[in-house]
């Protein structure tokens, strides 16, 4: 994990940024956003160390660009953009790994001291692993960060109407993948909505 | 795409109330397009509301474990000092 203290670019870019003086008002907006920003993260890329790099990348770059920032405007949701759109760079480079091929991202949620023993939540991150990152994303956002179809759309850079895909999409996979039979009765049986909820990325 | 946040909105970080009861699966419209350039029909699935509550709390509890265990004290002193340069 990346600290201050680590020799990395950040130090030098930390030191030039530590010189500003901060809005007291705005450093409280940022610091009361930080827990779920950081929920956001390890939501995302499922393991905890690469996931307080990224909001520490995160933090840095909005302080850094903090001039364009409009107070009073919403600064959760300016937060979360900044981090999805490092994350969505981080993740071209590692695809390979975030796509979770090898379990690598239900092992590192695991190991998660806070969850141990609750089977049905890591049955839940297992699942949530197995989602496209651009489902997941949608789903957390709206499902659990509590922005709205159009705070989630606009974080995510599309349509409302493909963010309610994606949200569709990511619950139908989940239902199937922890057998949660609860579909509509005229809906189709499990074994369709697993082709359907498979079909397509979106 | 630009976008700007509107002053007059909610903070969505006051509140743990989702958005995702409000889906009505049957409006969305599929992402993906065929080589003509068309909109292949797929056909939507409605996940009925049993499941939708189950998912939705599934998802809040885990997101809520993440946010309830405390941020490290590097990222918070990180923000905090910034407010005490002179």
């Amino acid at each position: 994990m990346r600290t201050w203290s680590a020799g990395s670019a950040n130090k030098s870019k930390a030191k030039g940024i530590l010189r500003m003086k901060l809005d007291p008002a705005i450093r409280d907006q940022v610091l009361a956003t930080v827990p779920s920003l950081r929920a956001f993260a390890i939501s995302l890329c499922g393991n905890i160390d690469r996931a307080d790099d990224l909001v520490q990348e995160t933090l840095l770059r909005a302080l850094a660009h903090i001039d364009s920032f409009e107070p009073g405007t919403n600064m959760p949701a300016w937060l979360f953009t900044i981090l999805r759109n490092l994350f969505r760079s981080e993740y071209r480079k590692r695809r390979r790994e975030v796509e979770d091929a090898d379990g690598r991202y239900a092992e590192t949620l695991k190991s998660h001291p806070e969850q141990t023993g609750r089977v049905e939540f890591d049955e839940f991150r297992t699942a949530l692993a197995k989602l496209p990152s651009d489902q997941r994303e949608a789903l957390i956002l709206v499902g659990a960060s509590g922005f709205s179809y159009d705070d989630a759309a606009a974080i995510c850079g599309c349509a409302v109407g493909t963010i309610k895909s994606r949200v569709n999409r990511a619950r139908t996979r989940l239902a199937d993948l922890l057998a949660i039979d609860s579909v509509d009765d005229f809906g189709p049986d499990r074994a369709t909505r697993a082709v359907l909820a498979g079909g397509g990325r979106g | 795409m630009k976008y700007t946040w509107a002053s007059g909105e909610s903070d969505p970080m006051k509140s743990q109330k989702t958005h995702l009861e409000a889906v009505e699966p049957e409006m969305d419209k599929p992402e993906s397009q065929d080589l003509t350039g068309k909109r292949p029909h797929r056909p939507e699935i409605r996940l009925g509301r049993e499941a939708q509550v189950r998912i939705g709390e599934l998802l809040r509890g885990m997101y809520n474990s993440y946010v309830n265990e405390g941020v490290p004290d590097h990222l918070e002193d990180l923000v905090r000092r910034l407010g005490e340069q002179e």
